[in-house]
């Protein structure tokens, strides 16, 4: 038996149920199929590879360990998974809908970011930052001020026909942990807690979804200082470049790279990048949802007091 | 190895760049990274599109930014070699 669901403008047919993403229409042709099968322990020649993953040109092979398997990803079309005997299925399906998931679009084309994105009322946002920055948390608030959710941690980019750079709706989950969750008058008192995910929780958010890829109008990059105040100061120039390229959900091969500069020239040409700086300790994350909404609204940056 | 005056310079053909903003970026299959170029970076880049002497470029880069041209070789003459370095550029026979 096979299951068909959607995500990021995709088709998956998969071997085993996926409750999380969207079931795809009855007709609809599957842009990638995951089959269970048997996965080399290593790729022929890998160009680049760490301890949890490698890759070669159109082939990504994930690791993975003992309690989940290994995932081969090829030419962004077929998954093929091989399940280890004392494999856990939340680790199983967190890897798909993370670096297996991102794979795929990275060998279709599109532009993977390491990044939250919402819809504002006038275009989306993406916000990127390091791992504890509060890129979850911001995007949270960002969803109870009436935005629309598109991606949580892997935002996807592509060129749309008219020549605008477009993200595209992702996972409908969110990631929090019980104090954010808690700050934003969420419940997740029944939810599993994830231990490699410093323990935050997976929270459905369908009914939170946006219907269809926008227009990306900003950049946040969220970072930490140690002053006390929440400033934002927007990139220029070649700073704007390299800042895309610190969040992008890698890896990026020597030989993907001509195919994506076009899309990240589109990109720093299209996008406003903003850095918010907030204070390592005593921040709101109001102040910071507050301050992307005002500069999406009214396209201009203003620091808080 | 320092690049002199006398030589003459271009920079690698075929190589894919962008403008962002006021700066360019170039896609540096070599060395799999991006260089980023500002202002007076780009125009050098700009005029090392053909073969030029590099005397003769302090002397244009400095009519045009003000400067005299010991000012403008101390400062380009590393960058020529870093861009030698990267194999972005290259020295020619004349």
């Amino acid at each position: 038996m096979t299951y068909t669901y959607t995500a990021y403008g995709l088709v998956f047919q998969l071997p085993y149920p996926c409750p999380i993403l969207p079931i795809a229409p009855v007709d609809a042709t599957p842009d990638v199929v995951a089959v269970d099968g048997t996965v080399p322990r290593q790729l022929a020649a890998p160009v680049i590879e760490d301890s949890w993953w490698q890759a070669e040109p159109q082939r990504f092979l994930w690791l993975g360990g003992m309690h989940t398997g290994r995932f081969l990803v090829e030419g962004g079309e077929r998954i093929t998974f091989e399940r280890s005997s004392t494999a856990k299925d939340e680790l199983l399906a967190f890897h798909f809908l993370a670096a297996v998931l991102a794979a795929v679009l990275r060998q279709r084309g599109l532009l993977v970011l390491h990044a939250n994105a919402a819809l504002t009322p006038t275009g989306a946002v993406a916000i990127s930052g390091e791992s504890g920055a509060g890129k979850s948390t911001t995007l949270a608030a960002l969803l109870a001020r009436g935005c629309a959710m598109l991606a949580d941690d892997i935002t996807a980019l592509r060129l749309a026909c008219d020549g605008h750079v477009e993200a595209l709706p992702g996972v409908p989950q969110l990631h929090l942990t019980e104090d954010a969750a808690a700050g934003l008058g969420r419940d997740i008192s029944s939810l599993p807690r994830y231990p490699w995910r410093r323990m935050k929780a997976a929270i459905p958010a369908h009914a939170e979804m946006a219907a269809s890829p926008a227009p990306l109008r900003v950049l946040y990059q969220l970072q930490t200082h140690s002053g006390d105040r929440l400033c934002a100061y927007r990139l220029r120039g070649v700073e704007k470049f390299a800042a895309l390229q610190d969040c992008v959900y890698g890896p990026l091969l020597p030989e993907e790279q001509p195919g994506q500069f076009p899309l990240l020239a589109a990109i720093a040409e299209q996008v406003a990048i903003v850095c918010i700086e907030r204070p390592a300790e005593q921040w709101t994350v109001d102040k910071v949802a507050e301050m992307i909404m005002h500069t999406c609204v009214r396209g201009e940056i203003s620091n808080a007091d | 190895m320092p690049i002199e005056l006398t030589a003459h310079i271009v920079r690698t053909e075929g190589l894919t760049s962008e403008s962002v903003d006021e700066d360019i970026v170039i896609l540096n299959l070599a060395g799999n990274n991006y260089i980023g170029l500002d202002e007076i970076g780009r125009r050098v880049w700009e005029l090392i599109e053909m073969p030029c002497r590099v005397d003769e470029l302090c002397q244009q880069l400095s009519q045009e930014f003000n400067a005299t041209a010991e000012q403008i070789a101390a400062d380009v003459l590393p960058f020529l070699t870093e861009l030698e370095n990267e194999k972005l550029a290259r020295v020619v026979d004349e």
